[in-house]
């Protein structure tokens, strides 16, 4: 598979880009994501679903809990505000619990909620305007998100860690919305490609070329931290 | 192999899915090409930087605030339901109705009262032998005992 070639800045001119990523899929908030036929494994959620859809609320519940920290991990990354990351999760659940008699099944219930989430956290951000996509942040922003009253009492490591994360996603705040969404749903979710590619409605390739761009800007954005140690750049072995 | 092509062979390898000829291709590359190998590190450095990314959980009432929130729908249920038994009542209204139709249902006309008849026995005519038990009240002089025994004593058939 090859890349179109585009000028890259900060590779000493030469040209050894990615393509533009094609438009972003529009779908329905609820609507189920296409995957390949290529057959998936067996939904491990599939029976909590079940009894969900056939109104056990005990059930559906049972899936909040079970995707509660998950979800607002991702939204948190995604719309970086704490407070709105817990709106966008809890709206992507009723969402979902409203939208159950249309899931089919032909995805994992995972796949499907993290759909729900990416459209509920792009409609968002919509709704917030370009701030996050600001370059001109001010340190005041972090000081902003870090109050007083955020800051967790377990001590200094409590702090660095919200210090830390907080940096992380002001930097993947940077990045265009299709970018980070990608690049958090590899590196932070876990999801692998192909699940990518149905959560957002793009073909693999593009989802490729999302991440490989975003981990690019990403690096710049991050080097301070680095160079601190304050965040690993190395994998542990795999 | 040019540099355009190495990209996307650089994510599978960051992945541990490239095999085969690509991995030998992709390999043989970077022993060349030291941007190249500039940029597989970048990839590595900044997915393990996001990977090690501190988790943010939802708060401890995260789960009640969604199933309270998800409760209103059953709301919307019951109102639903409302309907569906109004529906379902709505025959049963109907018979009843028709019923309570049938069985007060219209009565022949009845002849206009005259006045005379409604007053007829109240009128008390000047040759009556006997007075009704209430002509006391038109007396001018009635002891209070005796209005009351009138009272307490007339019936239909005091007369």
């Amino acid at each position: 598979m090859r890349f179109l070639t585009r000028q890259a800045a900060g590779v000493g001119g030469r040209q050894c880009g990615v393509a533009s990523a094609g438009p972003s899929a529009v779908f329905a908030v609820e609507a189920e994501p296409l995957l390949s036929p290529v057959r998936h494994q067996v939904d491990p959620d599939r029976a909590l679903v079940d009894e969900a859809k056939a109104g056990n609320r005990d059930a559906f519940e049972t899936l909040v809990r079970r995707y509660q920290h998950r979800l607002v991990n991702y939204t948190q990354a995604i719309v970086r505000d704490a407070g709105e990351a817990e709106d966008v999760a809890q709206e992507t659940f009723i969402r979902a619990y409203r939208s159950l008699g249309r899931f089919r099944g032909e995805s994992a219930f995972k796949t499907w909620l993290y759909t729900i989430a990416t459209n509920t956290a792009r409609t968002a951000l919509e709704r917030r305007g370009r701030r996050d996509r600001v370059g001109d942040q001010s340190l005041d922003d972090d000081t902003r998100n870090l109050t007083a009253d955020q800051v967790p009492a377990g001590g200094p490591d409590a702090e660095a860690t919200l210090v830390t994360r907080d940096a992380i996603d002001r930097a993947l705040s940077e990045l265009s919305a299709e970018l980070r969404v990608a690049v958090v749903l590899r590196d932070v979710e876990g999801l692998d490609y192909k699940e990518i590619a149905a959560v957002t409605g793009v073909p693999i390739g593009t989802v490729e070329s999302r991440i490989f761009r975003a981990r690019r800007r990403l690096r710049t954005l991050l080097q301070p931290l680095m160079s601190a140690g304050r965040i690993p750049s190395r994998r542990p072995a795999q | 192999m040019s540099c355009d092509d190495v990209g996307p062979l650089l994510l599978r390898r960051l992945d541990g899915r490239l095999e085969g000829s690509d991995w030998h291709r992709l390999e043989s590359h970077l022993q060349q090409c030291a941007d190249c190998r500039e940029q597989l590190e970048t990839q590595q450095e900044v997915a393990a930087a996001l990977a090690s990314r501190p988790s943010s959980g939802a708060s401890t009432a995260f789960v009640n605030r969604v199933m309270a929130a998800v409760e209103p729908d059953r709301s919307w249920l019951d109102v639903l339901n409302w309907r569906a038994w109004t529906f379902r009542l709505a025959p049963v209204a109907a018979a009843l109705t028709l019923v309570a139709a049938l069985g007060f249902g219209p009565t022949e006309a009845a002849e206009p009262l005259e006045f005379v008849d409604l007053v007829a026995e109240w009128v008390v005519e000047d040759d009556a032998e006997t007075l009704p038990p209430f002509a006391l009240f038109w007396e001018d002089e009635v002891a209070e005992e005796t209005l009351l025994e009138a009272v307490l004593t007339a019936s239909p058939d005091a007369q």
